[in-house]
């Protein structure tokens, strides 16, 4: 599960944000493609291809690629998986 | 019609997609286009974009104009603002629930009775202004939030918000269906369709003022699109239905009568009230057809003989049954019933047969339907087909007028004399000057005419209500038609602007069911009448060509008129009207 689920992530990033750049290690300010506009799209196709729901507290805090990896894995797995 | 797209976060992402490549491409010569600017109290932008696609994806090239959030009134109230400098035709009125919570909550308890009121009286004083230069304004009824503070008793009181979030829709759909030429886009609907808990997403809202889960920006705008696409005129006019297993459960051909699943069960009842549904499209003006795989014999077995029938023979105004393609059958239907492809919509319960029609006749609409007849009405909707912008008593009896011009043109087909048999109808046509009870069925026959159209402007009821009241400079002619066949209604507009001593033709339309009798010139007659009346010397006419009004392309020239220089693919026409003789009608009397 857990294998699968960061290219499944980055295929969601790169669809939305309708970019090839890098990813990883960078604030989301910085990606290619990335605006507030987006970062809501993000968040809501994040939930929809995982089925999960982003709290309102996370909306701000997700601010890089991996952010959102811990996040999904989180709600994924609860907290003891690992 | 184009069935709508589903909201999903897919759909939503390829809209966003196609507006990319969209925005970036220019209006094509001749390739119709809008203007169109939104004023918001929630976030506009990807609502904007997701509409330039879905009005794209329906061959409609649309400019935007989107004011920045929360500066309506400015927007509304300044003449020299942005929004009115952009000159729009129509302007979206794009408001939300969570505003009006906002300002209800500060409300004192004994002000909120009237609150709705209020709160409509500032819509209307935004729309002003943009109604007064010919816009037409869309405005959006407010879902309702899911808070009910008071349990059942919210519907009771006017202190809650439920209840006069209620009273606030009410009130602007009546004031709406007042105002001519003015839109109505029912989120409210929508969003009940999708339910409340999944509409909002309530941490977007605070977030970033999203009125709304993204995916159901495709909804709002797949509505917005049709709602356009149907006030310039394309609407679907005839709903073809495959037999069975679409009216009934069960293949006549291998299950006989008896064997129909019609009625008395579950799935026969959702059957039978399928029909239903298409029995009252047909009473609101829809034409029905039926296209079958079958023999015609077994096609009509059932509406004959089996007593669970709510549609009848006559309720369909083409029946093909046969064992062609359905491509063929639908271009025989939409030809015999002289209505565009693009009017037709295709309901079929064989993914295979939807598939093959949709590849062979791209304007067609092809909604998918599930197997379950209990969910044909319900995929149904929600696809943006069924739009209108009217209803009047004239539409009930459409396929009765279609029957009645069918007559016509079977005796027309049989008759060794043309002009006898013309003279033989006694027809009888009235001229009028527009006026008010008239004015929605004037407004009706502009946005649905598209072969007998000069000019194809879609002029509006606000224009029609224009030229009405300003009869020293406009000439608005109606006509109203009957003959031994029966009552045909208003069949005819022709309206001239007059400057000096020229009478310019601004529109001229003839329904189509009442072709080739010459009315064309009877009511040219009339206009001249008038014209030497009013001092005219010279009347213009334009022939704007479009992909559908080939039919007209001579009447001018016929009529007597001189060809004019003039630019482009336009053609301009003249004449002196002491040179005018008179042109030879068919009609008994004119009033």
């Amino acid at each position: 599960m857990e294998n699968e689920l960061e290219p499944r992530l980055r295929t969601v990033f790169r669809r939305v944000l309708r970019s090839r750049g890098t990813l990883d290690a960078l604030p989301l300010e910085e990606m290619e493609g990335w605006d507030s506009l987006a970062h809501i799209d993000l968040i809501s196709a994040v939930e929809e291809e995982f089925s999960i729901s982003v709290n309102i507290q996370d909306v701000q805090k997700l601010k890089t690629f991996d952010d959102f990896a811990s996040l999904v894995k989180n709600r994924l797995g609860g907290p003891g998986a690992a | 019609m184009k069935a709508s797209l589903d909201p999903t976060q897919e759909n939503y992402l390829k809209l966003l997609e196609i507006a990319e490549t969209v925005g970036e491409t220019r209006s094509q010569e001749g390739s119709p286009s809008i203007r169109l600017a939104i004023l918001s109290d929630n976030a506009p932008q990807r609502l904007a974009r997701v509409l330039l696609a879905s009005l794209h994806l329906r061959g409609c090239h649309a400019s935007l104009y989107e004011a920045g959030i929360d500066t309506s009134a400015q927007e509304a109230l300044d003449q020299a603002s942005g929004a009115h400098g952009f000159e729009p035709e129509y302007l979206l009125l794009n408001t939300c629930s969570q505003v009006y919570r906002e300002r209800f909550y500060k409300a004192p308890h004994p002000a909120r009775a009237a609150f709705a009121q209020l709160y409509l009286d500032e819509m209307l004083h935004l729309a002003r202004p943009f109604q007064a230069r010919g816009t037409r304004v869309i405005f959006s009824t407010l879902a309702p939030l899911e808070e009910r503070l008071f349990g059942n008793y919210s519907a009771l009181t006017e202190v809650s918000l439920y209840r006069s979030l209620l009273d606030y829709n009410r009130l602007l759909c009546d004031k709406v269906r007042s105002m001519p030429g003015s839109l109505l886009n029912d989120v409210m609907a929508i969003a009940m369709r999708e339910g409340l808990v999944h509409w909002y997403d309530h941490k977007l809202w605070f977030s970033a003022r999203y009125l709304c889960a993204p995916k159901y920006l495709v909804s709002l705008a797949e509505n917005l699109a049709a709602l356009i696409q149907t006030a310039r005129g394309q609407m679907t006019k005839c709903v073809v239905v495959d037999l069975d297993n679409v009216l009934w459960g069960g293949r006549v051909a291998d299950d006989g009568i008896s064997g129909l699943d019609l009625g008395d069960t579950p799935t026969g009842k959702a059957f039978q009230c399928f029909q239903q549904q298409l029995k009252e499209l047909r009473d609101r003006g829809v034409l029905l057809a039926a296209c079958s795989k079958n023999d015609m014999e077994d096609a009509l077995a059932p509406f004959r003989q089996h007593p669970g029938m709510v549609l009848k023979e006559e309720d369909f105004s083409a029946i093909e049954a046969n064992w062609e393609d359905k491509a063929s059958n639908l271009r025989r239907i939409a030809a015999d019933l002289n209505v565009g492809l693009d009017s037709l919509i295709f309901v079929d319960d064989s993914p295979f047969e939807r598939a093959q029609v949709a590849a062979s006749i791209p304007d067609i609409g092809v909604p998918d339907i599930p197997a379950d007849p209990s969910l044909f009405l319900s995929s149904l909707e929600g696809k943006g087909l069924f739009e209108t912008l009217w209803h009047s008593e004239d539409d009930r009896t459409k396929a009765e007028q279609l029957r009645a011009s069918r007559a016509h043109a079977q005796e027309l087909s049989q008759a060794a004399d043309l002009p006898g048999f013309l003279k033989g109808l006694r027809m009888k046509l009235q001229c009028r000057q527009f006026d008010e009870t008239h004015l929605p069925r004037i407004a009706q026959l502009l946005a649905k005419t598209n072969q007998f159209n000069l000019r194809t402007q879609r002029l509006s009821e606000v224009d029609c209500a224009r030229f009405m009241k300003e009869q020293g400079r406009y000439l608005p002619l109606y006509f109203k038609l009957e003959d031994r066949l029966g009552d045909h209604g208003l069949v005819s507009v022709l309206c001239a602007e007059l400057q000096a001593d020229t009478a310019f033709i601004l529109e001229f339309v003839l329904s189509c069911r009442v072709f080739k009798r010459g009315l064309e010139h009877a009511a040219l007659n009339c206009l001249v009448e008038h014209c030497r009346r009013r001092g005219v010397k010279t009347i213009v006419g334009e022939y704007r060509p479009t992909e559908k009004n080939g039919l007209v392309a001579n009447l001018y020239q016929e009529c007597g008129f001189q060809r004019s220089p003039a630019r482009g693919p336009v053609q301009r026409w003249e004449l002196e009207v002491v040179k005018f003789k008179t042109l030879e009608t068919f009609v008994s009397e004119i009033e």
